[in-house]
């Protein structure tokens, strides 16, 4: 490749000549120095020439004419766009960055909600916040379930309590012989009743004891209604009844004399 | 001086036609219609004559224009007195311009698969004006070089195209068509000269 240097000195002296015509503006006065140059370099003088015929040519277009409604349109679409920024249907919305912000981080505290609301639940963990029924203890077999459990349970030997107070791990039970055999009558705003198939299971995000009642049912025919405390501590849930006449409970023989402080 | 302390100093005693065109622009952010109407008066014919010139339909042409002047009004309270409000203008006409250039390119891949549309729908169509005087030879000669320039401009592909339309027939300075597109002042001159040769060799009977 030739360098600047090497270049015969008429070379230079053109690409310095067109490079200046070709960035002149039109009302620009050429300097003496490059028309002299054009007129001993036939090239030059023909690039000039060209050029400026070229870009006469470019300038000699009509100009366009503006429209005698270009007004009174703009102005009806200025009105339109008016009109439609105050009605923009809710998905647009989201084009705006602060309210898609929000609705983002409300989505993140919705499925975090989720989440916690399907963490108890017994098909994502064993062991869960079950509340069985009184007729399941009722049965043998839960009975037995229970005692097992109960004997195993930490909750239990806490003897240091005010009120008479009956602490009850809840056991996996499998089956339960009919659904109503537990009915929620009231559940307090941010407490949760998952029913599936024939199980009820409570969720509480917050590990302090809420009230709710329970309805037992005995046999077929009678029924009655305890307030209890429900609190699930963690991986371990258990229902604390929390109800000073314990002698229905103890009458009910669904949970062993021994294990009533 | 920020756009904010600029507005501050703003004296709202001016008479819009004596007002500089970012006085005028941060009055209609402050919902100065006459302000509005006043930028209107003074682009309008500029922006439609650079958007003709770039699509090369009349029609369309306004439309977009009338899309240009939108978004100033709608965009004004966001307004920042970086550039020189022209430069602005333009880009905002010289992106519309463009979009709606790769709009008909991909309408023209489309009508690849549709072959039995008429020639009536052809949106590229040199635009007639009106006669405003018996014609004559010279008008003639003067009307068909006329579309044969404004041919040869819409064959340039469209980086060439814009940088020529506002060089040459706008008249923008190189310093403006580097602010309104974005690119190096090398880039702009190639791209210019670039033009003007395929041109030249399009136009060498006219030149």
């Amino acid at each position: 490749m030739i360098s600047n240097k090497e270049l015969p000195l008429t070379l230079t002296e053109c690409r310095m000549v067109r490079e200046t015509l070709e960035s002149a503006d039109f009302d620009v006065v050429i300097p003496i120095a490059i028309i002299s140059h054009c007129k001993k370099c036939l090239t030059c003088q023909s690039y000039s020439h060209q050029l400026s015929n070229l870009r006469k040519l470019l300038c000699s277009q009509l100009q366009v004419q503006t429209p005698i409604d270009f007004d009174i349109r703009l102005r009806q679409k200025i009105a339109a766009h008016k009109h439609a920024s105050l009605n923009v249907p809710w998905w647009k919305w989201m084009s705006q960055p602060a309210l898609a912000a929000t609705a983002t981080a409300l989505t993140i505290v919705g499925i975090l909600m989720g989440a916690d609301y399907f963490y108890f639940m017994p098909g994502a963990k064993p062991n869960e916040a079950i509340i069985s029924t009184p007729m399941a203890f009722s049965t043998p077999v839960a009975k037995k379930e229970f005692n097992n459990l109960a004997n195993n349970n930490e909750f239990l030997t806490n003897k240091n309590l005010d009120t008479p107070k009956i602490t009850v791990p809840m056991p996996p039970v499998n089956k339960i012989s009919s659904y109503n055999t537990l009915v929620t009558q009231r559940v307090l705003a941010n407490r949760r009743i998952i029913r599936s198939n024939n199980r009820a299971y409570l969720t509480q995000s917050q590990n302090r004891p809420e009230k709710i009642n329970i309805e037992i049912h005995y046999g077929n025919s009678s029924s009655r209604t305890l307030p209890v405390s429900a609190v699930i501590y963690g991986a371990k849930p258990v229902v604390t009844i929390d109800n000073p006449d314990t002698s229905e409970i103890r009458s009910s023989g669904i949970i062993p004399e021994s294990k009533i402080f | 001086m920020s756009a904010l302390s600029y507005s501050a100093e703003l004296d709202l005693t001016h008479t819009v036609s004596s007002a500089t065109d970012h006085e005028l622009v941060l009055a209609v952010g402050q919902g100065d219609e006459a302000a509005f109407q006043e930028i209107v008066q003074r682009y309008r014919s500029q922006i439609i004559n650079f958007i003709y010139r770039m699509i090369n339909d009349y029609d369309r042409a306004i439309d977009l224009s009338q899309e240009t002047f939108l978004r100033i009004y709608t965009s004004a309270n966001r307004y920042q007195a970086t550039y020189s409000f022209s430069t602005y203008i333009y880009r905002i006409a010289s992106n519309l311009a463009i979009s709606e250039l790769r709009q008909r390119k991909r309408r023209r891949w489309i009508s690849f698969f549709s072959p039995f549309r008429g020639k009536d729908d052809e949106q590229e169509q040199e635009m007639d004006f009106p006669a405003q005087a018996p014609l004559q030879d010279e008008v003639m000669i003067d009307t068909e070089r006329r579309k044969a320039v404004a041919t040869a401009i819409q064959s340039l592909p469209e980086k060439y195209r814009l940088t020529l339309v506002m060089r040459d027939v706008e008249g923008l300075s190189y310093e403006q068509i580097v602010d309104i597109t974005g690119l190096s002042e090398g880039t702009v001159k190639s791209r210019i000269n670039r033009a003007r040769n395929l041109l030249k060799d399009k136009l060498q009977k006219y030149i």
